[in-house]
């Protein structure tokens, strides 16, 4: 074990970054084992450690602290290698990806900050569910892919392939990979970014056994399948690393195939970002104008047990420095800038200023939150904030946490409350009657990663219940109008509530319908794309990004009714937090008021009267418009050989999952399907022995999918029995009495 | 056919009329609403015993989550045993704090219900300051911002008074803990607002009246400009705030005599006729 430290002095570090073309911001995608971790780890020792040069005094490391300095830097928010490339310095900014498909909010935010990415990917396994979710997003991102296949020596040892074998396998998987591009792709790159093995954008190796060599390089040195076959066969393999070594094949490529930050922005900017390109921002960052006003893009907040909150963030133009005064955009919150560090290595080193094109991380901006735009102070009025991240995934499992000790209650709400700062996808919540704290994440094994990260930093000792599943309520059809009245009678509001359709639902998930629009923008989508009425559309007042639903105003020159617009607002989200049925949240669902009284007076038409009235009307109109529960399901995807066929499709339909396709493959099958979450927690046990353990299969949120009707009231009663509700479900008129 | 009957108490316990005494005497079973005055149970029950022997055996209280979430349930339930009931409230029963629906929902449910008046704070107020109720506009509450809304209602009924050469009474508001708005931070509330619609109102020579618990025994009143006003300080609530417009020469003797008000600063203000 040895890792080569390179000592530059922060001022040469600066120089290079402040040259765009010696600059590259990338990161690894790759479905679960198929080598992220050994893919990175090959890069950073192969590349050495970046360190800052300190006059006399030499950095020896010991095996421990190398191995130290190894696990700290995987796990760190960026590491910036060293890399010269035809006798050229490079500064690769080298971007954590989350490892696992749960943390999908956190892949798209790191997509976000890179240019170009390694996607890496098991020989054996090939172009698996997580291969194809990363490398859609990143190309929605419009983050070029390099394609890295790894474990060829799976193919000699295992399948024990023969040379042209190998090389048709290869072919396969690159095969597949273009087709992803072919599809997901825009259309301007389908072509243009396809993977080229002949101009060197393939990397075939072995991330454990550190080799690795595109086609190009292997013709240059006469290196051919049956000397990597003969290599492995006779014990050569060391040599094979000394001569091909991995992490100069990646980064070679690197730098001859992804774009620099410059050339990058060019085209990412027009498609990330709506501002006007023709404003002295929108020129700036098309520019990557480290003279420009400073623009930054928030990939992830950490904590350091020391500094506080660390904001890691690509500068788009202009300079960051220490002491500047900047502005949050979506905190609303002006700031100061109190440090300005570089990734090196472990650390973070002090640098006074960071310029355009670059990753930094920044303390001082604690209010942000990944994805927020920082912009200079003297922009924040004319600062159009990047498109809101888009987060595929909701929180559908709910575990309570609960401490050995009392005492620890109030230090574990606050580190649950840090970690929500790091991963947005996670949901803290304190129930009010039980007390109890409860953590909502996109998946359980989200939820054991976060228990784990909560158990390392705080080191108290609790215990997690096991996993509730959590439902939606919607409605089926459209309400009759109901009055619901505020608790003093003199507000009413005349409201239905319907079913919004999908194409609206599926705009407000994506992100393109959303609560802070221009109500003209909004209404022209809402027109054009899924087919609204102007008029309706003009007249929402609110989109419930969380749970999908909007309000609408239809009323017409009702008088105060402008002055308790942000309590109906209000009333709206709490209504949408806890539906009638059984207090899950409401989702998919317009809210149409038609018609209201209000009190002239505002001690009388405070939020306390108006927010229980507009609830009460949405409550009715819910449970009169045909209500049911919609459950989460998640996508399977299972590979397996194919004697085990018939076991696994067995299994998938034993829990009311659903075959959706199956694709014969050279060695493998791959069976797609779906299947309720409350259906999937012996899944992994009953895969494994139905096929005596040749599957590998990966699971991800699918979509929200009514209850089956047989099912329905049986399941609401268990929701209400286990929340301690009353064991009738509501009616209409209990939340609108006839008077 | 069973009978509720609103009662009005009045701004103080004494100023219960002979005829709410009747009925609290007549009655098997009363109720009292608290929330809307700083008077406490024993305050009103010390009163009421003077009058209505067996008071303490027969009145509870009534909670504002009863009266508004529950359409008073263990009142109408009374109702229909065939017992008439008293419902004891501050002030007038259809005044600032309007029972209205309590009276649509008894009479919905087909029985009486009968007002006694009482005293509220917009007539004592008014007859206090011997100004006119002619010359009155509407009333508005001076509320406290609840989820980042500061309602601004207030400013603009003022201002449409005066413009109309009209008085206005500011009520003011009730903390969400039961709580009443003070003097000081209702004009720190209408100085906010004017610092938002800077429509000239709430400046510093405008002539304002602070009333210190009105009806009770240590009523106070503060006549001010509105500078000097934020300047003081006033004892406990309830406290209300009358802008007046321009004075008749009756209004200003009265103020003149009862408060001690020079006609001087009457004039600087452009309020004399």
């Amino acid at each position: 074990m040895s890792l080569r430290v390179i000592e530059k002095r922060i001022d040469e570090v600066l120089d290079i970054m402040r040259r765009p073309e010696r600059v590259r911001n990338i990161g690894t995608l790759a479905h679960v084992d198929h080598g992220k971790t050994t893919t990175t780890d090959s890069l950073l020792m192969g590349a050495g450690l970046l360190s800052p040069k300190v006059a006399g005094k030499a950095l020896v490391l010991d095996y421990y602290e190398v191995e130290q300095l190894r696990n700290i830097t995987v796990k760190a928010a960026n590491i910036s290698l060293y890399f010269e490339h035809e006798g050229k310095p490079y500064i690769i900014n080298l971007i954590d990806t989350p490892g696992h498909i749960d943390f999908c909010g956190h892949v798209a935010r790191s997509l976000r900050v890179m240019d170009g990415a390694i996607l890496v990917v098991d020989a054996v396994e090939g172009v698996m569910t997580q291969t194809e979710t990363y490398l859609r997003h990143a190309l929605e991102e419009c983050v070029r892919p390099i394609l890295f296949i790894n474990k060829i020596d799976r193919l000699i040892k295992e399948l024990r392939l023969e040379p042209q074998e190998i090389q048709k396998r290869i072919l396969d998987i690159i095969k597949e990979v273009n087709n992803l591009i072919e599809i997901y792709a825009y259309p301007e790159f389908k072509q243009k970014w396809k993977i080229d093995p002949a101009k060197g954008q393939v990397i075939i190796g072995s991330a454990l056994h550190k080799w690795g060599v595109t086609i190009p390089q292997a013709q240059k040195a006469g290196l051919k399948f049956s000397n990597i076959v003969d290599a492995y066969e006779k014990g050569h393999v060391d040599e094979l690393a000394q001569e091909f070594p991995l992490y100069k094949a990646i980064l070679s490529s690197v730098i001859e195939h992804i774009p620099c930050p410059r050339d990058a922005q060019k085209y990412r900017i027009p498609r990330l970002w709506r501002g006007d390109l023709n404003s002295e921002i929108g020129r700036a960052m098309l520019e990557c104008d480290p003279n420009g006003p400073t623009v930054m893009l928030v990939s992830k907040m950490t904590k350091d047990p020391h500094a506080g909150l660390v904001a890691t963030v690509r500068v788009l133009s202009g300079t960051v420095r220490e002491g500047q005064e900047v502005y949050l955009v979506s905190a609303k919150r002006t700031k100061r800038v109190l440090q300005v560090s570089l990734y090196m290595g472990p650390t973070r080193v002090k640098t006074g200023e960071i310029p355009a094109g670059n990753i930094a991380a920044l303390l001082g901006v604690d209010e942000a939150q990944a994805g927020e735009t920082i912009v200079d102070v003297k922009y924040k009025d004319v600062m159009v904030p990047f498109e809101k991240l888009r987060y595929v995934s909701e929180p559908v499992v709910t575990v309570a946490v609960e401490p050995k000790n009392p005492n620890d209650l109030a230090k574990l709400v606050e580190a649950l409350k840090e970690l929500t700062v790091e991963d947005p996808t996670l949901q803290v919540k304190i129930d009010q009657e039980t007390g109890q704290i409860l953590l909502s994440g996109v998946g359980f094994l989200h939820l054991e990663i976060a228990a784990w990260l909560l158990k390392e930093r705080t080191k108290i000792e609790f215990t997690i219940s096991p996993p509730l599943v959590r439902f939606r309520e919607t409605c089926r059809e459209r309400s009759p109008t109901f009055e619901g009245k505020s608790p003093n009678k003199h507000n009413k509001f005349k409201v239905y509530v319907e079913p919004l359709d999908e194409t609206t639902i599926e705009l407000i998930q994506k992100g393109e319908i959303y609560e802070d629009q221009d109500p003209r923008d909004r209404a022209k989508i809402l027109r054009e794309q899924a087919g609204w009425d102007t008029d309706e559309a003009r007249g929402i007042w609110s989109v419930d990004e969380q749970n999908c639903n909007v309000l609408v105003n239809k009323t017409v020159g009702v008088q105060h009714l402008k002055e308790v617009r942000d309590y109906l607002i209000q009333g709206f989200k709490w209504a949408c937090s806890g539906g009638p049925l059984c207090q899950e949240p409401i989702r998919g669902v317009k809210v149409v008021i038609v018609d209201a009284v209000v009190h002239e007076d505002p001690a009388h038409r405070g939020p306390a009267q108006i927010m229980p009235a507009i609830k009460n009307a949405i409550f009715a109109g819910l449970l009169a418009g045909k209500p049911t529960l919609l459950e989460p399901i998640l996508l399977i995807e299972a590979k397996t050989t194919p004697e085990n066929i018939g076991a696994i499709i067995s299994v998938i339909t034993k829990h009311r999952g659903k075959i959706l396709d199956m694709i014969q493959g050279e060695y493998m099958v791959t069976i797609k399907g779906e299947i309720p979450v409350i259906e999937s927690f012996t899944l992994s046990d009953e895969l494994r022995s139905a096929a005596s353990g040749k599957v590998f299969w990966s699971l991800q949120f699918y979509r929200w999918a009514p209850v089956p009707e047989a099912m329905l009231m049986d399941m609401i009663m268990k929701i209400r029995e286990r929340k301690g509700l009353p064991k009738e479900i509501p009616k209409p008129e209990d939340f609108c009495p006839p008077y | 056919m069973a009978t509720l009957y609103i009662v009005g108490a009045g701004v103080y316990p004494d100023y219960i009329s002979l005829r709410g005494v009747e009925i609290l005497r007549k009655v098997a079973r009363a109720f009292c609403e608290l929330y809307t005055s700083p008077i406490s149970l024993e305050t009103l029950l010390k009163v009421l015993r003077n009058y209505v022997e067996d008071i303490d055996g027969k009145i509870e209280i009534i909670s504002r989550r009863e009266i508004e979430d529950e359409s008073c349930r263990r009142i109408i339930e009374e109702l229909k045993k065939g017992n008439d009931v008293a419902l004891l409230v501050p002030g007038d029963p259809m005044f600032a704090t309007t029972h209205s629906a309590i009276r649509i929902i008894v009479r919905k449910s087909g029985f009486n219900c009968e007002i006694v008046h009482g005293v509220s704070i917009l007539n004592a107020a008014v007859s206090l300051l011997g100004l006119s109720p002619y010359r009155f506009g509407p009333v508005a509450t001076v509320v406290y911002p609840r989820m980042g809304v500061l309602p601004e209602r207030a400013y603009d009924v003022v201002l449409h008074n005066l413009r109309n050469n009209l008085h206005t009474l500011l009520l003011l508001d009730i903390r969400d803990d039961g709580g009443f708005m003070t003097a000081e931070e209702a004009l720190n509330i209408l100085s906010e607002l004017e610092h938002r619609r800077r429509e000239g109102l709430f400046v510093n020579d405008r002539v304002i009246i602070v009333l210190e618990r009105v009806g009770f025994p240590d009523q106070k009143v503060h006549v001010a400009t509105f500078e000097e006003a934020r300047e003081r300080r006033y004892g406990a609530p309830p406290h209300s705030i009358v802008v007046p417009s321009r004075l008749s020469p009756v209004e200003q003797d009265l103020l003149h005599v009862e408060f001690g008000v020079s006609y001087e600063i009457l004039e600087k203000a452009g309020l004399l006729l």
